[in-house]
């Protein structure tokens, strides 16, 4: 992993560094993970759940997403859909437009980021 | 009278003659019996008949009967013919009916002639007279082939002493079959459109006709049009021309009662192939009666035992050993009926076409290593002897229906186990055939020394509910249906099971099958230099297997044969300085076993040389010994490259730390041949968690729900997992109730294992909850590292 992909990756608010502990130092294996990040639908299925304005889906979505995002260290992400994915498991749909609002922004940051490093 | 004419004294005499005749209707002609046939003189009857005044007939044809008759070359032969035999017999003349040919067509004329012995410049005169027998031929023709009613064809021929037909007459409907016109008759060559076979027939007829005699057969011939006909041939001899025989012969068409017959044969063929197809089906419906009939039976009988037994623990709720046998007996029955009904389903599915096989990513030695541990009790209480040898293999990623690969496998290795004797030899060997286009051709073979098959069984094996009938067997449970399941299963997958068996000596099961390969980890050459291990098994086959193995990825290897040998061996390398790197043991071995080995090698050699225990017993019985006895980490056989690999490059790295960027204690840690079962419903996530706890080098099976991980626990044999990771969130089933559900199986190991929730959620009620629900811990998530390792520790 070049620094400029590391930095790049900080810069869309990823902890790289706590990331990379996890995969026991494993460059290659964390960077294996961020291409199937990008790679996976769990963010489009989750946009889908929330046009649709289905709480229950959505919530399942926004949850699994948490998930991931935390093994990979996406802070950015995860400032978003904490708040996210509580809200919908309550049924409270009300910030959800703001929320996804954002969380598309940081999200395609991250994935810009990751494509064009592959 | 013409005046031209040279008189002479007999002249008048001809004249008034002449005149006479030609008052009756009588042509007269005089002609030189040159090669033109010339005529020297006419009476006007002559011209009258012919239709040419005497000046045309003279500037036309000048008096050449041969230029007349140019255009009728075949009447002409005809009339030269007749003089030319006439003359060769030295007959005074000839007489000859045939048609003339006339201005405006042609008629019927009567010729005599009489050769005279006068000449005119050296040659011949003769004298014809010709009347008109047209009308005569008329009505004779109408009278004898006026049949055009007839439903046939007439004709009359001439049947020639050499076996040809002449035509001499024929009606209009043969004239129409044959596309010809009536002048066309003489020279028509009759019977040239016959085929074959009916050439031959009417051949042997000739002789027949040649005889006169009447004649009755059936030829096929082509019409004008090529259209086949088929005709029923009468024909009678009417007269005789010299010693040739005129026949009439009647044709009648019957093409039409021909085709009939051959339609009527088409018919009976596909009502005997119809029959035959609905004997085909009633078969099968009564092969399908048959085994609804034997399935029902075989389904009632352990529900039979689970309601009878269910009824006897409720009339003895008190009497604990009573209900405990019972609740046996129920689990043995229920067992029994799952996997019926499990069979019949698959059956159900293949024959309709409804199975379908998944593409899973599998590892071949993974896959082999699972199978050996569930059937390990099996050979266990058997007491079976177990070898597995390990051959060729290159490539261990393949595509293919883990499941129902397992089945198959299973279904064969099972087989091999229950019919044979206890303390019976099995050899299992793995061969992976060659590869191309992308596709590994592998070879599982299943060699046993147990009772083996009568041929007539054989034949039979793969059909549903075949058992064979041997009065030795009948005790040993089975429904029938494992081989024609596992058959048909191979055949889908495009293999083959080829089955050799001798009864009394022992049977062997060849599985080949073509799996799709994936992408390979490459093999990385882990070899140092100077680096040498020892294999010690006393099987020399599997020795080799594990060596060329090693020397694959670069590992320097010697083997020996028994524990005794190992012992010396590594002893000496030791006092040389030169000590092996690591030591891989199998545990059965006559003579000194492995564990005894361990503990002679550790006083031999020290306690940092990994021993590592490789075999294809249950782990379980011997961890503990072989644990005290000084032994690093056990294998299940086979020993594959890459579980080589990976065992490998722990120790190796346990020598490297400072290669280390982070102190991860997780490659530290030594988990192989521990297996957990890891239950997470996001399939990135399951990835992860995977990789990451791998890497310890503990097995990991998954599951991607709780009822499905209720499931697999259920099915599994005991102490298959060793501790369960459990996600709460999931859908279908959550993680609590999973874990309600896994403690409630009536299990030994389900009671004491760890079962470890892990969550985002680290609320405290989430965690009350957890432990309620029978949870031993709780990990949070994302995985923390340190916090796994402990846990692993702990519960591990």
């Amino acid at each position: 992993m070049e620094s400029v992909y590391k930095q790049q990756l900080l810069d869309a608010g990823t902890n790289v560094d706590k990331a990379l502990d996890r995969f026991m130092g494993s460059e290659a294996l964390y960077d294996k993970f961020l291409l199937k990040f990008i790679q996976d639908t769990c963010y489009k299925q989750l946009e889908e759940c929330i046009k649709t304005g289905n709480a229950t889906e959505a919530f399942m979505q926004a949850h699994t997403m948490k998930g991931i995002a935390g093994n990979l260290e996406f802070e950015s992400l995860l400032e978003v859909l904490v708040p996210m994915t509580e809200q919908l498991r309550r049924g409270d749909m009300t910030m959800i437009k703001e929320e996804q609002e954002e969380l598309k922004l940081r999200y395609e940051k991250l994935y810009a980021v990751i494509k064009e490093n592959h | 009278m013409d005046e031209h004419f040279s008189q002479s004294g007999t002249d008048l005499e001809y004249r008034l003659l002449v005149g006479l005749m030609g008052q009756m209707g009588v042509s007269v002609s005089k002609h030189l019996l040159d090669e033109h046939f010339t005529l020297l003189w006419a009476n006007d009857f002559y011209y009258d008949m012919i239709g040419y005044p005497k000046d045309d007939y003279e500037t036309l044809f000048h008096n050449r009967p041969d230029l007349y008759y140019k255009q009728y070359p075949e009447l002409w032969e005809a009339l030269g013919q007749k003089v030319y035999e006439a003359i060769e017999n030295k007959a005074n003349g000839y007489e000859l009916i045939t048609k003339m040919p006339v201005k405006g067509g042609m008629r019927w004329i009567k010729l005599n002639a009489t050769f005279t012995d006068q000449l005119q410049n050296g040659i011949p005169i003769s004298y014809t007279v010709m009347t008109d027998v047209e009308d005569i031929m008329q009505v004779r023709l109408e009278q004898t082939v006026a049949y055009d009613n007839l439903p046939g064809f007439v004709a009359k021929y001439k049947v020639k002493q050499d076996g040809r037909f002449i035509m001499i007459e024929a009606n209009d409907k043969y004239l129409d079959f044959a596309g010809i016109e009536k002048d066309m008759i003489s020279a028509f060559c009759p019977f040239s459109r016959l085929d074959d076979k009916s050439r031959s027939v009417l051949n042997e007829y000739i002789p027949l006709m040649q005889k006169g005699e009447s004649v009755h057969f059936v030829i096929r011939s082509k019409d004008k049009n090529g259209t086949d006909a088929w005709l029923q041939l009468n024909g009678e001899c009417i007269g005789w021309e010299g010693k040739e025989p005129v026949y009439l012969v009647v044709f009648i068409d019957i093409t039409d009662i021909t085709e009939q017959r051959e339609l009527q044969k088409k018919l009976e063929e596909q009502s005997e192939q119809l029959k035959e197809a609905l004997d085909f089906a009633e078969k099968a419906n009564q092969a399908k009666s048959d085994f609804l009939a034997r399935m029902s039976h075989d389904i009632r009988t352990p529900m039979n035992a689970i309601v009878g037994m269910t009824a006897i623990a409720g009339a003895h709720v008190d009497d604990k050993e009573r209900v405990l046998d019972c609740l046996n007996k129920i689990t043995g029955a229920s067992k029994l009926l799952l996997s019926l009904i499990n069979e019949v389903l698959d059956m159900s599915k293949i024959e309709s076409g409804r199975l379908k096989l998944s593409d899973d990513e599998l590892n071949i030695g993974e896959l082999l290593q699972d199978l050996i541990i569930m059937m390990q009790p099996e050979i266990r209480s058997k007491q079976h002897q177990l070898d597995i040898h390990l051959m060729g293999m290159q490539h261990e990623n393949v595509i293919g229906d883990m499941q129902r690969i397992k089945q198959v496998l299973m279904n064969i290795l099972s087989n091999a186990i229950k019919y044979t004797p206890d303390n019976g030899r099995i050899l299992i060997r793995i061969n992976e055939k060659s590869s191309r286009d992308g596709i590994g051709y592998y070879e599982f073979v299943f060699e046993d020394n147990g009772r083996g098959m009568k041929p007539e069984f054989l034949s039979r094996i793969c059909q549903p509910f075949e058992r064979a009938d041997d009065q030795d067997i009948a005790g040993i449970q089975g429904t029938g249906l494992g081989m024609s399941i596992s058959h048909k299963i191979v055949q889908m997958m495009g293999g083959d099971i080829l089955i050799e068996s001798e009864y009394g000596k022992g049977s062997r099961f060849t599985i080949n099958m073509p799996l799709r390969l994936r992408e390979q980890d490459v093999p990385e050459a882990i070899g140092v230099p100077g680096m040498s291990i020892l294999v010690v098994d006393d099987d020399r086959i599997a020795c080799q297997g594990t060596c060329n193995c090693l020397e694959e990825i670069g590992v320097r290897c010697d083997w020996v044969c028994s524990g005794e040998e190992a012992v010396e061996i590594a002893r000496e390398r030791s006092e040389k300085n030169n000590a092996y790197f690591a030591i891989i043991m199998d545990l059965k071995m006559p003579g000194l076993n492995g564990i005894e080995t361990t503990q002679l090698l550790r006083a031999a050699v020290g306690p940092d040389i990994p021993i590592i225990i490789l075999s294809a017993y249950d782990v379980e019985e011997y961890e503990s010994d072989a644990k005290k006895a000084g032994a690093n980490g056990f294998i299940t056989k086979p020993l594959f490259k890459s579980k080589l690999i990976q065992v490998l490059k722990r120790f190796i790295d346990k020598e490297n730390v400072r290669g280390h960027i982070t102190p991860t204690k997780l490659s530290d840690a030594d988990f192989s041949g521990k297996r957990i079962l890891l239950v997470e419903d996001n399939e990135l996530n399951l990835e992860i968690a995977v990789e990451i706890i791998g890497s310890t080098g503990v097995s990991i099976d998954t599951a991607v729900n709780g009822l499905e991980a209720v499931n697999k626990v259920s099915q599994s044999p005991e102490g298959f997992y060793q501790m369960i990771l459990m996600d709460v969130q999931m859908p279908v089933m959550d993680g609590y109730e999973a874990t309600r559900r896994i403690r409630a199986l009536g299990r030994a190991d389900v009671s004491g294992m760890p079962i470890i929730a892990m969550t985002a959620n680290a609320f405290s009620e989430d965690v009350t909850n957890a432990l309620e629900a029978g949870m031993n811990y709780h990990l949070a998530k994302p995985i923390d590292i340190i916090a796994l390792m402990a846990v692993l520790d702990k519960y591990l």
